[in-house]
């Protein structure tokens, strides 16, 4: 039955678990709260250490808003700062990578190194009067932290360790990504036209799957597909069941059953996410990362990382390589897919056209139960003292 | 049988029309059997050159047989192609060629936007009856393509 606009209006007549208000993508006082109370107070993942293999190389990233250098210090530590200077907020370093043991800022030559130091002011005597020097103007340091070769940072000097943080959430991956070197050889980025937590959504439910020909040949016509169990860890973190895919559901298609990567066997497909926006999968033979950067409500920066084993032969990375792009490069058969399902999301949802979103599949925590979507918002709300469900007129100690 | 410059150029223009307008077979018609196709692009961010889609006749005719199972981006891509520079090695029958291009996307409302631009590296064989690609390299210089696409470039 069709709806009238007041019964399309009313919230679904269902646990308030179970559903979420269209608001939490789309206000902009909600989507400036969240990058305060979610964004900067949580670990972000921001690059690998194979993106700065040697000392003095660093990366420029963004963090909610902030922009970052990740950098190798000349005792291998990798360290990480705001990228402003600290005379007068210029940009210090503004390619996205590079080596250099000293940051000169364009601007007025202000000197830094790779721990944040300032060691040069252009005559610096000028400053005596009001007290300023080298010591005491070093760059804004960032709590960093190193997970399976991944880099974290987090800008909130009084939140939970990485270890806390993470807990046992990439057990899943432990053997995968710990056992060798691995190596990033793939990256792109994109501003894609959706809420950061739509895309992320794409990686939290499984029955979307039905859009991809890739995923329902491959997956949902594999033995064991739906009866995976999600795993649930503190913090809002989780992780799915593995299983082995059918590659050769597609005509033409090879299986994955040459050099799988340390722990994997062939064919097999793993996933974990880590709250709020960072999602790690495995196929086999490669690895995917992909983590988002709110730009505005209805706008996110994406990037995604194409993962290999360090030192391996061409022939060996020509393959990582080419399963890599057969799904998930920007030419590959379930990016597109994705991206334009969310887009489709937040072209309804920019006008207030649907009210709610529903996330209320229950199946005792197998596939395609909506578990991880209901986990992902009651950590959400928790940190904002906002229920998913009415953040705006909700009562703040109601949780989703 | 002697090929002239026109004729490479003419081979670079029908592969932007072919794919301009989704004619797949056409367009594979233009390879040789034994080709090779790449899209590879810098990374500023690796500092290392990265490859995004590598095919052969096999594998390109797959990726079109399947085209219609997939959502696809709508819409029309235009092609604009300029032969910038023609080597010929007349004595081994093959000619590097250099194509800069640009592709334009205009989507179903009208609406036309840069999508890509960069070069074709190509190689033809003039050893046949007609010019055939032996290897084409895609270099782009564009690494935003939005959502991506499921089309070659």
């Amino acid at each position: 039955m069709s709806k009238t606009a007041r019964e399309w209006d009313t919230p679904p007549p269902i646990s308030t678990k179970d559903y979420v208000s269209s608001l939490v993508y789309t206000d902009e006082t909600l989507f400036d709260e969240e990058l305060e109370k979610v964004k900067k107070s949580t670990w972000k993942f921001v690059c690998h250490v194979s993106e700065i293999p040697e000392i003095y190389d660093y990366r420029c990233v963004n963090h909610a808003g902030i922009p970052l250098i990740v950098t190798r210090g000349d005792d291998d530590v990798i360290r990480t700062f705001i990228n402003a200077c600290s005379h007068r907020s210029a940009l210090v370093l503004r390619e996205p990578s590079g080596n250099a043991k000293q940051w000169i800022c364009l601007f007025h030559r202000w000197a830094f190194n790779s721990k944040g130091h300032c060691i040069a002011i252009p005559r610096e005597g000028a400053y005596e009067e009001s007290g300023i020097r080298k010591d005491n103007r070093g760059l804004r340091e960032v709590r960093t932290g190193t997970r399976l070769g991944m880099v974290f940072v987090n800008l909130c000097d009084d939140a939970p360790s990485l270890d806390d943080y993470i807990g046992d959430a990439l057990e899943n991956v432990e053997d995968v990504m710990g056992s060798v070197d691995l190596e990033v050889f793939h990256y792109h980025q994109t501003v894609l036209n959706v809420n950061w937590k739509q895309w992320h959504e794409t990686n939290m439910e499984t029955y979307h799957e039905y859009l991809h020909f890739v995923n329902r040949n491959v997956a949902m016509k594999s033995k064991g597909y739906g009866e995976r169990t999600w795993r649930l860890y503190p913090n809002g973190h989780g992780t799915l069941n593995p299983m082995q895919q059918t590659y050769t559901n597609i005509k033409g298609w090879k299986p994955r059953s040459n050099l799988p990567l340390p722990g994997m066997q062939a064919n097999e497909f793993r996933t974990v996410k880590i709250f709020p926006d960072t999602n790690i999968l495995a196929r086999a033979t490669v690895i995917r990362i992909d983590t988002s950067t709110p730009i505005s409500p209805n706008k996110t920066l994406v990037e995604w990382r194409g993962i290999g084993i360090k030192g391996e032969s061409d022939q060996d990375r020509t393959m990582r390589r080419n399963h890599h792009n057969q799904v998930w490069g920007p030419l590959g058969r379930n990016l597109y897919e994705d991206a334009y399902a969310v887009e489709c999301v937040e072209a309804a949802n920019r006008g207030g056209a649907a009210p709610y979103g529903v996330i209320a599949r229950h199946e005792d925590m197998k596939t395609q139960d909506d578990v991880l979507m209901r986990t992902f918002y009651a950590e959400w709300s928790k940190r904002m003292g906002r229920p998913a469900h009415d953040p705006i007129n909700g009562s703040p100690n109601a949780s989703n | 049988m002697t090929v002239a410059d026109e004729d490479l150029r003419d081979l670079v223009h029908r592969s932007c029309l072919f794919l301009d307008d989704c004619d797949w077979d056409s367009y594979l018609d233009l390879y040789s059997d034994d080709f090779t196709y790449r899209i590879a692009a810098f990374s500023p961010e690796l500092r290392k050159d990265m490859v995004w889609l590598e095919q052969d006749r096999p594998g390109l005719t797959n990726l079109f047989g399947n085209l219609e199972n997939h959502v696809t981006l709508q819409g029309r891509f235009l092609r604009h192609a300029n032969v910038a520079l023609i080597e010929r090695d007349d004595s081994h029958n093959n000619a590097q060629v250099t194509t800069t291009f640009f592709v334009i996307y205009t989507n179903l409302d009208g609406v036309s936007e840069m999508f890509a631009a960069g070069r074709y590296n190509d190689t033809i064989d003039m050893s046949g009856n007609r010019p055939l690609l032996r290897t084409r390299e895609v270099r782009l210089d564009t690494r935003d393509l939005g959502g991506g696409t499921h089309f070659p470039i």
